[in-house]
């Protein structure tokens, strides 16, 4: 078998991995529609598994990468691994980093400017940000092989080098307020040590496990620096200095200086050595294990690291594999088929419903859509056993349906999100700002959530009329929910997913790639959660699912929010609530009525109650300790509770902690 | 059944009757910050004490939020027991 292989590729192309506060993990998802079982017995999640320790700590979700042999022809020929009888050894080779510090500032996708770097203060002259080594956590390559009985942990240091500094006046500070906040306030910095950004482990058959950090977040100055949104008091909308200056403005808790976090993104390489003598390596260059040889992009891995997604049988309507099949359509296996009910049409109408389980909007218990929405008795409710034998009537029976929910789909401005776009950073976006044709005309499409462009309200007070304020499906799917309005689809059958195992091998390197990025947010981009914005453009990718050549280590990743916490709290209303609820909802079986309550509640790091307001820095506090929200499962069946089609979700496992004040109060 | 369960159940029964305008009359009485600090850490600081009342030791409140009511009791302040709701 191996015999044919000419070369070696790593799967997923694009890995993801999520923080949990254990030292406890599990292998996230590896093929699409399957929710792993997070282990440990008697719990909620999917075969009894609990995503919560002994100690009620959160479990890291890693990310196993395949090596699959690929013939002359470009065919998969086999899972490459240590039960392969030819293989002598296999080596892996990682490199991550964590850039976010050495970054440009988030001002939002259209509003880019090279020119503002967070920490400006602090090599601040550089040219790139790969250029500010003492503010990136960089652990450099790290290698794991058959000899190694340890897990191989991933450490660097950041804010090298730096002993005092001043930062704004109108930051808020850990046990101290400065007098006047026009005048800057003189600080100290203490370097942040050995911070681990993910471990190496090797299964049984030497595939590689990537595990990662423990979501530690801290900042390095005295006085210690809070999250917090300086713009909502200090000459708001816009903040000091009329909004120019990204540590103050409306979008200061993207940037905030002295802070770090244990994210990371990088890339997998590995060597493999037949026991004939024969190296296969996903880089090039490489005459035998050990040699360092050069990237080639389109064999090796990446993975970036994450928050954790807390309702992990909910997937966002758009998600990165759609922005994917967006940019290379060929790259979807069902590309050129004919639309299909089932595999193209459901899973947006059920993904839809299923936010009504975790969004106020969504689920009709907010004024402005009240039994309007996607709860089990609503007119939104789209997969009731009734809507379901329309929607799945190839014939006329129920085309004005169909044509009716195509027809409240919003389409993005320009026929996709990137059209819209500055160019690919770092270049400049050009000035003046791009202007959209009104957010306010599109608000009444679906979905109903937030967009690229950023939320209406905080443009509108800003004065700024973005395009693509409000997310839009993308150019593919709208296809297939055309066709589909139009009558040209086939019915299908309802899917059930297929563990990796049970598929043939030429699907399974597709269904790794694909596994990996189903569960993840697409858009509203604000800058994103898993991946920012840069992955909708072209520049970034070699091909579909790998990284582009040039793409240095930690740089992706590093265009999301510095730290992840104060993002992760502010998007608490109609940005991706199947990552982090929005709400959550009580279920009486006997009358099938739902109450609710706020996902982000209990009591904070000071003892006061979790803010629905201001809880930008409480989230570095309470993350880990929010509860999951799951399938109400039958105890003797296993099966999922269905109200009027709907599967029913609550909430499970959150942290009792947080039910009490801390017993020594602290600032996170 | 404990104590705990008893009083919970047996109010229930008798919360249930309570008209609305009950609940109402209590809204002019001076807010306790310890239970709305309570109710804020048990149910979201989005949610705001309506009204509130004391009988029996039993803590009866009205909160509110994006226009949806819950009637809710606790005996300890901590625990919280929604007895009814606007939301059907």
């Amino acid at each position: 078998m191996p015999t044919k292989v000419i070369r070696i590729r790593i799967h997923p192309g694009i890995g993801i991995a999520r923080l949990g506060n254990s030292d406890e993990f599990f292998i996230g998802p590896e093929a699409p529609g399957v929710v792993v079982n997070p282990g440990g017995i008697g719990g909620p999640g999917p075969g009894g598994g609990t995503y919560r320790d002994s100690e009620f700590k959160l479990k890291r979700q890693a990310q196993r990468f395949r090596i699959y042999g690929y013939d002359a022809q470009g065919n998969v020929i086999a899972e490459l691994n240590a039960d392969s009888p030819e293989i002598a050894s296999i080596n892996w080779r990682v490199h991550v980093r964590n850039m976010k510090a050495a970054n440009y500032a988030f001002q939002g996708a259209y509003l880019f400017n090279p020119k503002k770097y967070r920490n400006p203060s602090i090599q601040g002259d550089a040219m790139h940000p790969i250029d500010r080594d003492r503010l990136i956590i960089d652990p450099g390559p790290q290698t794991i092989g058959p000899n190694t009985q340890q897990p191989i942990v991933m450490a660097g240091d950041v804010f090298t080098g730096i002993t005092e500094g001043t930062l704004p006046g109108y930051l808020r500070y850990c046990g101290f307020t400065p007098e006047d906040p026009s005048k800057p306030v003189s600080v100290t910095y203490k370097p942040a040590k050995d911070i681990e950004l993910g471990q190496l482990r090797l299964d049984d058959q030497q595939r590689l496990i990537f595990v990662p950090a423990p979501g530690k977040a801290d900042c390095v100055t005295t006085p210690k620096v809070e999250l917090s949104n300086p713009s909502e008091a200090y000459n708001p909308p816009n903040g000091p200095e009329m909004g120019e200056d990204p540590l103050t403005n409306q979008f200061a808790y993207f940037n905030v200086p002295g802070w770090w976090d244990d994210t990371c993104g990088g890339e997998i390489d590995a060597t493999i050595t037949l026991k004939d003598g024969t190296v296969l390596s996903t880089r090039d260059g490489v005459a035998k294990a050990g040699d360092e040889g050069t990237r080639n992009t389109k064999n090796g891995g990446w993975i970036v690291t994450a928050p954790p997604k807390y309702a992990p049988y909910m997937y966002h309507v758009v998600s990165i594999l759609d922005r994917v099949y967006e940019a290379f359509p060929k790259s979807d296996p069902n590309y050129g088929l004919k639309t299909n009910f089932y595999r193209d049409v459901y899973p947006i109408l059920s993904r839809a419903c299923n936010y009504g389980w975790v969004s106020a909007e969504a689920a009709g218990v907010d004024p402005t859509t009240r039994n309007l929405a996607h709860g089990p008795r609503q007119a939104g409710n789209l997969l009731s056993p009734d809507n379901l034998k329309v929607f799945t009537d190839t014939g006329n029976a129920g085309a004005a349906a169909r044509k009716q929910i195509y027809a409240i789909m919003r389409h993005a401005e320009g026929d996709k999100l990137l059209d819209t776009l500055p160019p690919a950073p770092p270049k400049p976006a050009p000035a003046p700002r791009p202007e959209g044709d009104g957010p306010i005309s599109r608000g009444n499409k679906m979905p109903k959530l937030w967009g690229t462009g950023g939320k209406p309200l905080q443009n509108q007070q800003l004065g700024n009329n973005l395009p693509n304020q409000y997310l839009s499906l993308t150019d593919w799917q709208l296809k297939r929910m055309e066709d589909w309005a139009n009558g040209e689809f086939e019915t299908g059958e309802p899917i059930t997913p297929k563990d990796l195992t049970q598929l043939p091998i030429i699907d399974q390197p597709q269904a790794m790639d694909a596994a990996a990025l189903e569960p993840t947010i697409g858009g509203g981009f604000h800058p994103g959660i898993e991946f920012p914005y840069l992955i909708t453009y072209p520049e970034y990718f070699a091909e579909a699912f790998r990284v582009k050549e040039g793409t240095e280590p930690g740089s992706v990743a590093a265009f999301m929010s510095s730290p992840w916490q104060g993002d992760y709290w502010s998007c608490n209303t109609a940005w991706w609530p199947v990552q982090r609820p929005d709400i959550v909802f009580q279920y009486d079986k006997t009358t099938g009525n739902r109450t609710y309550k706020e996902w982000f509640r209990g009591y904070g790091p000071q003892g006061q109650p979790l803010s629905s307001t201001d809880g930008y820095n409480q989230m570095v506090y309470a993350w880990p300790k929010l509860g999951m929200v799951l399938p109400d499962q039958d105890s003797s069946t296993g099966e999922f509770l269905t109200d009027n089609g709907e599967v029913v979700y609550q909430e499970y496992e959150r942290d009792p902690a947080l039910n009490t004040p801390p017993k020594e109060p602290d600032c996170y | 059944m404990n104590r705990r369960e008893f009083i919970i159940n047996t109010t229930a029964a008798a919360i249930a009757l309570m008209s609305v305008d009950f609940v109402h009359t209590q809204s002019g009485r001076e807010i306790s910050r310890p239970i709305e600090k309570s109710i804020k850490a048990h149910f979201g600081a989005g949610f705001q004490l309506h009204s509130h009342k004391v009988e029996q030791e039993i803590i009866f409140a009205v909160v509110e939020h994006l226009e949806n009511r819950y009637l809710i009791t606790s005996i300890d302040s901590i625990e919280w027991t929604i007895i009814s709701s606007s939301i059907s």
